[in-house]
């Protein structure tokens, strides 16, 4: 067989054809008496219900537990993400909320490069023995 | 103590799932053997779920896709209960995904070598690709909980059907402990189970919309708007002789490699730029640091410029305004 073939696994580029929201569920720890828990206990009380109708891709639990309140994020990619949100009040508490939401469940990390891309740049590498002769450094 | 929320507002009806049912006494794609008998979970029940609602949402199905279609696309033949399963389903989205794939593929590039081709539609849709996107993509869990568990944690019954249910192949094997019974025919691995659930998935999207259209743009999508290099796909034998063939088929002038640019051929590192060229046109360049090496690469260059041949006109056998576009000789015969 003169071509060979070599496997290989496409790459998945979300946002391009569909969308997929990482962010596939939310834990809502909350303490019933604690001091620290009354931000998320009037959230559950007055807003949650219709936070989660307007975000119907997300499914949300909640556990009672002793302790200070903790939001928890699961993604898609396996990772999870907690937030205590103790003495916080109802607004951050949504705030805390969006910002799991919002979140792709990736290590926060330092971004070095300008552009992070898994195409090819369409100009090329600059190549030192394409430029014209005439104008080409000569040692 | 724990307490499951809806994730939506669900629209749950208690109509039940009349439509597959009709299906399946009707066609031969769910077969008796399998489903009969076997209990259609009601949109009240399915809606009780609050992974599969939240499943259904992620992945913009459309509202006919009933809640029980899904929970069914996630319930493999092998798991344990009287659920139906997601067996007929497979095998049509499996039909689906290879024809739109294969399609795609060859009005892309009339001119991919049928050993690459098939190679490219098994990355698009093999067990391992779609085990990706179900795991990676779309998020889908799978139904690991211990029954004991679930009863601890007063979980709803409804709860897990928007997991994937499958028998698993039990891997771990432990020492002084030896299996007696024989592997079962349904216990399959993980990937296999994502496979089957992707595949029904779309397989179910067809029986609920009964839309091609939105099937194919479903799999367009989901499936092939990855992204997957077919450059990197290619290993060639012997380049240089596959395309002085090509050129004597293709009644082109033969072909001659010409060195373009060199540097350094007297230092350890040199690098040369040849180009092939057939007559005046040039059918490929590229670099080297021998001249042997750079003549290869750019015959090889040249190749794939040749099978990695885009026309303009992109349209598929399926659209409506198709208009064919060139049928291709075949792979070069060395």
């Amino acid at each position: 067989m003169p071509i060979k073939p070599i496997p290989l696994l496409p790459k998945f580029q979300n946002g391009l054809g569909s969308f997929i929201l990482q962010c596939k569920k939310i834990t809502l720890q909350v303490d019933k008496a604690g001091g620290s828990s009354e931000g998320l206990r009037q959230f559950l009380k007055l807003r949650l219900n219709n936070y989660a109708i307007s975000n119907p891709k997300i499914e949300f639990r909640i556990v009672e537990k002793h302790g200070h309140p903790i939001i928890k994020g699961h993604y898609i990619n396996g990772r999870e993400k907690a937030i205590c949100i103790r003495n916080l009040n109802v607004d951050n508490v949504e705030n805390k909320l969006n910002l799991l939401k919002e979140s792709s469940g990736e290590q926060l990390r330092k971004r070095t490069n300008k552009v992070e891309s898994i195409n090819q740049s369409i100009r090329g590498i600059w190549s030192p023995l394409h430029v014209d002769p005439s104008i080409r450094h000569k040692i | 103590m724990q307490s499951i929320i809806k994730s939506s507002s669900s629209s749950s009806s208690s109509v039940t799932f009349i439509r597959i049912r009709q299906f399946s006494t009707s066609s031969t794609l769910f077969n008796n053997l399998s489903n009969s008998n076997k209990t259609i979970v009601s949109e009240e029940d399915a809606s009780k779920s609050a992974p599969l609602v939240a499943l259904h949402k992620r992945l913009n199905l459309p509202n006919d896709y009933k809640l029980g279609t899904l929970t069914r696309a996630l319930t493999c033949r092998s798991s344990r209960g009287n659920l139906a399963n997601n067996y007929g389903l497979n095998i049509l989205g499996k039909n689906f995904l290879s024809y739109y794939v294969n399609e795609y593929l060859l009005s892309k590039y009339p001119r991919l070598p049928l050993p690459v081709l098939n190679t490219a539609v098994s990355s698009y849709i093999s067990t391992e690709s779609l085990h990706n996107v179900g795991k990676y993509s779309w998020g889908i869990e799978i139904d690991e909980t211990p029954i004991l568990n679930k009863i601890l944690n007063e979980e709803p019954k409804e709860y897990s059907l928007g997991k994937l249910r499958f028998l698993p192949i039990n891997q771990i094997e432990e020492t002084g402990i030896t299996k007696l019974t024989s592997k079962s025919k349904d216990e399959i691995n993980s990937s296999s189970a994502y496979a089957l659930g992707v595949r029904s998935i779309i397989g179910g999207l067809y029986i609920s919309t009964q839309s091609e259209d939105l099937t194919k743009k479903f799999i367009y999508d989901h499936i092939i708007s990855r992204k997957l290099d077919l450059s990197k796909m290619f290993e060639f034998e012997q380049p240089t002789r596959e395309l002085s063939r090509l050129c004597k088929r293709e009644g082109l002038t033969k072909p001659i490699a010409k060195l373009l640019v060199e540097n350094g051929r007297l230092s350890d590192k040199p690098i040369y730029v040849v180009g092939v060229f057939s007559g005046e046109e040039k059918l490929g360049e590229s670099y080297g640091s021998s001249l042997n090496e750079a003549k290869i690469r750019a015959s090889v260059n040249a190749l794939k410029n040749w099978y990695l041949y885009k026309p303009l006109n992109n349209s598929v056998p399926s659209d409506k305004d198709y208009k064919p576009s060139i049928i291709d000789h075949g792979i070069v015969i060395v």
